[in-house]
């Protein structure tokens, strides 16, 4: 059954088609919420509430078509919730630990060269690259302004661009 | 921009071969928490607007708020007094209510903004069924599960919800409570209802219950097993407004499963959700699950019980089914084929002033599904389906085969209306798991 059908079931009050919804959304869920919090434990809270919340509201849904980007909106505001509430910044060792393990690493993993951007290019890139979303999905989803999405992802291209070259280059020195 | 558009080519094949797992913690608490969801019963959004005369008595009723014991024996008399079981209960309720079965609560309480009144109600043995109309100006939004009392002493029930929209700020609904088995006949309970939608508050109910007609109860303790999947009934009750099956499920969690009941006719009684509960252990997921079906007609010499076993991640890869659309403004009835589950034909279309009724019939192995999956089009392109104010769910029209009539918006009689359904396969049952329960009345 199509993703819409689904949709329709679950709003319709079918628990297993929301589950099915659910289960096919669980990296994605996990993609994103990794953008805003570093930890799993906290990936898996603000899953569960963010869930739960889908759960109860799946029937003021308008669009079926539109339900990931609205569960990943309801996602990052429970992700936003619980950095409030944490009052988190990522400490500096952190960063500093990260890209020394690129240092040992032969070739870096694509996230972990996501992971070291900063955060509002982070989940940009998540969004449009991981979860495919259009840009004016990404726009709706983070309740932000069309263009300012373009320019930041312009800033993400160069940035990976960058990092990526410079992993190329660590990478080749080790091929030697 | 064309280096932009390089960088993207390149940089989607790189996230492509990203081989990230959701790692077992996190999956472990998406399980967790699937397993805890309750159960729903379908939630109607359409619009309905009762008579004049309707809403005077209705509201009368309302203000009365708790009320003597023969004002309540009076209003019994009153059809309009189970007029939340008729409207917003499944079909099972909707034959408790026309046999005069619902008793009439009528309890009123407001807070922050938000009034919730509970109608009626009906205890049969399998499920406490409760009516309630909630008011409000923020619109009608979700009740919280509620916190139970029996006899003073908290009692964990499974729960679930329908409802439909009376006016923009006012919806009826049941709440469907599972009682665990050693509830006594009659009690006292009490509901309180701490959260509707996002509004906070307290909604608190009192009101004594009794066990009204019952049907009948078998304890078949049978069990099939297929490969790793066992399944038990332990027990059926059958009653005027539902069959009841309490189940014992034992399989890996990378199964989901759903159910068909049949009665001695082969037909297909409607399921209306049900609850349950799961533990983990080596491996296995145990469930002990409750699933009210509609009651049965007459006294079937048995039932049959068909689980549809899925994988996680399989019905994904199904490839979406396009619409299939058929004219209505020619000869009827028209038979429109559904897909490997089965087809549909239309027979007759009423055109009403305030609505338009569509008479149908379904043939194949998901008549349910079926008859849900039709919608109307109309000559401009839009669509009438379930999310369109004035469309309704499908009613059962006869008892010995699978017709039903569907309301839609009122359209004009010359308008070109067309059908639209989809194509799909249907549930692909394992013979092995098929469970035939004997009944003797």
């Amino acid at each position: 059954m199509s993703q819409e059908n689904e949709v329709r079931m679950a709003q319709k009050g079918s628990k297993d088609a929301f589950m099915r919804l659910i289960k096919n959304s669980e990296l994605s869920m996990y993609r994103v919420a990794k953008s805003f919090l570093k930890s799993d434990p906290d990936c898996a809270d603000a899953i569960q509430e963010a869930i739960l919340k889908a759960y109860r509201t799946i029937a003021s849904l308008r669009e079926p078509g539109y339900f990931k980007t609205w569960l990943i909106r309801i996602l990052i505001n429970e992700c936003k919730q619980i950095l409030k509430f944490k009052n988190r910044v990522i400490p500096i060792e952190d960063l500093i630990v990260q890209s020394q393990q690129r240092d040992v690493f032969e070739q870096a993993e694509v996230l972990e060269v996501v992971d070291s951007l900063e955060d509002e290019l982070r989940t940009i890139v998540i969004l449009y690259y991981f979860e495919d979303l259009p840009l004016q999905e990404v726009a709706r989803v983070l309740e932000l302004p069309e263009g300012t999405v373009k320019s930041r992802l312009s800033r993400a291209r160069a940035k990976l661009a960058e990092l990526l070259g410079n992993q190329e280059e660590r990478g080749n020195c080790y091929g030697q | 921009m064309d280096s932009e558009y390089k960088f993207d080519l390149a940089f989607r094949e790189l996230v492509k071969n990203d081989n990230r797992e959701v790692p077992e913690a996190v999956r472990n608490r998406v399980n967790e928490i699937l397993s805890a969801l309750p159960m729903r019963q379908p939630v109607l959004k359409k619009v309905c607007y009762f008579s004049a005369a309707v809403v005077l008595v209705f509201c009368c009723v309302l203000g009365l708020g708790l009320i003597s014991p023969v004002v309540a024996q009076a209003l019994k008399q009153i059809p309009v007094i189970s007029y939340v079981f008729e409207k917003a209960g499944d079909s099972g309720l909707q034959a408790t209510a026309m046999e005069g079965l619902a008793t009439p609560i009528n309890q009123t309480v407001s807070d922050n903004g938000i009034k919730i009144t509970i109608t009626e109600g009906v205890f049969d043995g399998a499920r406490i069924s409760i009516g309630y109309v909630q008011e409000s100006y923020f619109g009608p939004m979700e009740i919280e599960r509620p916190n139970i009392w029996v006899n003073g002493k908290k009692v964990n029930f499974g729960s679930g919800y329908a409802g439909k929209m009376l006016s923009p700020t006012k919806v009826a609904g049941i709440i469907y409570l599972d009682p665990p088995e050693d509830l006594p006949d009659s009690f006292t309970m009490e509901m309180v209802i701490d959260a509707v939608g996002i509004i906070p508050g307290k909604w608190d109910f009192k009101f004594p219950v009794s066990l009204g007609k019952s049907g009948l109860v078998t304890e078949p303790g049978i069990t099939k097993s297929y490969k790793d999947i066992e399944i038990t009934v332990k027990k059926v009750v059958l009653t005027p407004s539902t069959t009841n099956l309490k189940m014992q499920i034992k399989r890996p969690p990378k199964y989901y499963e759903d159910f068909r009941l049949y009665d001695d006719r082969e037909l297909m009684l409607q399921n209306f959700g049900g609850y349950g509960t799961s533990d983990s252990n080596n491996g296995f997921e145990t469930m002990q699950v409750s699933t009210s079906f509609a009651p049965v007609w007459g006294k079937p010499k048995y039932l049959v019980l068909r689980p549809v076993i899925h994988k996680w991640g399989e019905d994904q890869k199904q490839p979406p089914s396009p619409d299939v659309v058929t004219e209505l403004t020619g000869k009827l009835p028209v038979t429109i084929n559904q897909g490997r589950v089965g087809s549909l034909t239309v027979t007759k279309v009423e055109y009403l002033p305030d609505k338009t009724l569509v008479h149908y019939e379904v043939e194949g192995s998901d008549p349910y599904n079926q008859s849900w999956l039709l919608w109307l089009r109309d000559g401009q392109g839009r669509d009438y389906n379930i999310n369109t104010p004035g469309t309704a769910n499908p009613k059962r029209e006869s008892e010995d085969r699978y017709a039903f009539v569907r309301e839609f918006p009122a359209c004009e009689k010359g308008e070109k209306l067309k059908a639209v359904t989809k194509q799909f396969d249907g549930p692909a049952f394992l013979k092995e798991l098929e469970i035939r329960i004997p009944l003797k009345w």
